[in-house]
């Protein structure tokens, strides 16, 4: 968030608070933060942080009890799919639908017409490289394949920002490599900008600009951390100590605000 | 594969009438496919008369039920707090013999078509109404998210994704549903009536007319097995994807 790009997405004072009758759980807590036009900024915390209550509520799905979020300068109160595109831990394709007519269902919802769909939708098959499977079902693809479909999906009405959910925390180890690689191929094609969640530090680090750490209870922003390292990743850049460095201060952020994990049992993780 | 279904129906037949033939059984108890035949070209006008008085209030009925229990069941699986109200109260509904409350129809209703058909409709509805329930309530909040955040208005949510989602489960409470409603209307028919497939049954059967009580089953194993029919081309086009899926 240093190179003078115009702010796409901003946070301020963001708050909710859950059962506000008896009992009030504070789910988020003063988050602000601002992410630049076409960067790809990582947000990592423990599970039950908050992390999907945050993006559901940049999404526009949620409303905030406090705060507010700033798209391009316009508060966000209802979802925007011109601008903003969501996608899951699971992919969420329809499976009564092929592979194509997925790809095509927000286009189709915005009322485009057939031809351009069509014409869209291949062309963002192309982009993930999967045209040889658009008259397919989503069930005769594997979970990598069908995630890869997840994300020509969401960019098929172009959108500026991607939201991403735990995107690859279904997937093993191997295919989220694979995953992370294609991803950040996508992101230098198209040039989005790109929020990811998970709880996975290596992958937040590993493809972000940016690593935004957070706590929970409440879920707070404790920490934003630069990750300074040079593209194209490889994977060979997680096996450096400047990684390795990098990572570690993630962890003592996390851990120092938690008392289940600072324990010293859990110190030399 | 053909050949051998015939074969085996025809030796079927065979055994069947040959135990009439050779006098094992009663005539009380069994009519041989002959004697079958011999009732039906006596008196084949009632039973088309039957027939279409059955034929209708099933479709009725059938039209009702799968209404009102589809859109029942999707109301109800939308909204948490009424699904959690409701379900325990569809449930045990369901479970309650539902024919003791046919005498009671027959009072509010009289003994003519609308007592049969209210009485289907009761029995059909809760299977569908749960079932459609539960399939949309099994739906992941995942889906609910994606038709929100792509701009699917409530209507779209629903109709697009949520209910396509729950077919297969929708599917399997219209198979329970639609034997019960035709077993409902056949069995209201027989209680009391004036007229209709389960009339003729039991009006043969309390004169003895062992032919005909047969011919009376075989005519309410051919509403059965019509509407069973209409069922699996509804199953096919709306769950095709399914099939698919276990078989993949």
């Amino acid at each position: 968030m240093t190179s003078g790009r115009p702010v796409v997405i901003e946070t301020r004072a963001l708050r909710k608070v859950y059962g506000i009758d008896r009992a009030p759980i504070v789910a988020l807590q003063d988050i602000s933060f601002a992410v630049e036009e076409g960067s790809f900024v990582s947000l990592v915390g423990p599970s039950g942080c908050g992390k999907s209550t945050l993006l559901q509520i940049m999404a526009g799905l949620v409303p905030s009890t406090s705060g507010e979020v700033l798209v391009d300068g316009v508060a966000v109160r209802q979802p925007a799919p011109e601008k903003i595109s969501l996608m899951f831990q699971d992919a969420t394709l329809l499976p009564w639908k092929r592979i194509s007519e997925n790809i095509e269902f927000p286009l189709e919802i915005r009322g485009m017409d057939r031809d351009e769909r069509r014409h869209r939708a291949a062309a963002m098959l192309a982009l993930v490289g999967l045209s040889e499977f658009a008259e397919r079902y989503p069930h005769e693809l594997s979970g990598g394949m069908r995630q890869r479909v997840s994300i020509a999906r969401a960019l098929a009405p172009d959108p500026r920002i991607l939201l991403m959910d735990e995107p690859f925390g279904a997937l093993d180890e191997q295919t989220r490599i694979k995953m992370g690689y294609e991803l950040l191929r996508v992101w230098e094609k198209t040039g989005k900008t790109i929020f990811f969640i998970t709880h996975s530090l290596t992958e937040a680090l590993f493809l972000a600009d940016t690593v935004l750490v957070m706590s929970h209870r409440p879920g707070r922003i404790v920490g934003t951390i630069d990750a300074g390292l040079p593209r194209p990743r490889t994977y060979e850049i997680i096996g450096t100590p400047e990684f390795g460095a990098t990572r570690n201060r993630i962890w003592s952020l996390i851990s120092q605000d938690d008392r289940d994990l600072s324990s010293e049992g859990m110190a030399g993780l | 594969m053909t050949f051998r279904r015939w074969l085996a129906i025809l030796i079927v037949l065979g055994l069947w009438e040959s135990v009439r033939r050779f006098n094992l059984v009663g005539p009380l108890l069994l009519a041989s496919p002959t004697e079958i035949g011999e009732a039906f070209v006596k008196s084949w006008f009632d039973y088309v008369v039957a027939l279409r008085l059955t034929a209708t209030e099933i479709a009725i009925a059938l039209a009702f039920a799968w209404t009102l229990g589809i859109a029942v069941g999707t109301i109800a699986g939308l909204r948490p707090f009424l699904s959690a109200t409701a379900g325990p109260i569809l449930s045990s509904l369901f479970a309650v013999p539902l024919i003791s409350w046919y005498p009671l129809f027959m009072v509010w209703f009289g003994i003519g078509i609308t007592s049969k058909i209210t009485y289907a409709i009761v029995s059909g509805f809760f299977p569908i109404a749960i079932n459609t329930m539960n399939g949309i309530r099994a739906v992941d909040h995942q889906y609910l998210l994606l038709g929100r955040a792509i701009g699917c208005s409530r209507r779209q949510v629903i109709v697009r994704i949520l209910l396509p989602m729950a077919m297969p489960s929708i599917v399997s409470g219209l198979r329970i549903g639609t034997a019960l409603v035709v077993i409902g209307v056949i069995v209201a028919e027989m209680l009391a009536s004036l007229g209709g497939i389960g009339y003729l049954i039991s009006y043969y059967r309390s004169i003895y007319a062992t032919a005909h009580v047969y011919l009376g089953i075989l005519c309410a194993l051919g509403c059965a097995l019509v509407v069973n029919w209409g069922l699996s081309y509804v199953e096919r086009r709306f769950t095709h994807w399914r099939v698919v899926q276990i078989e993949g």
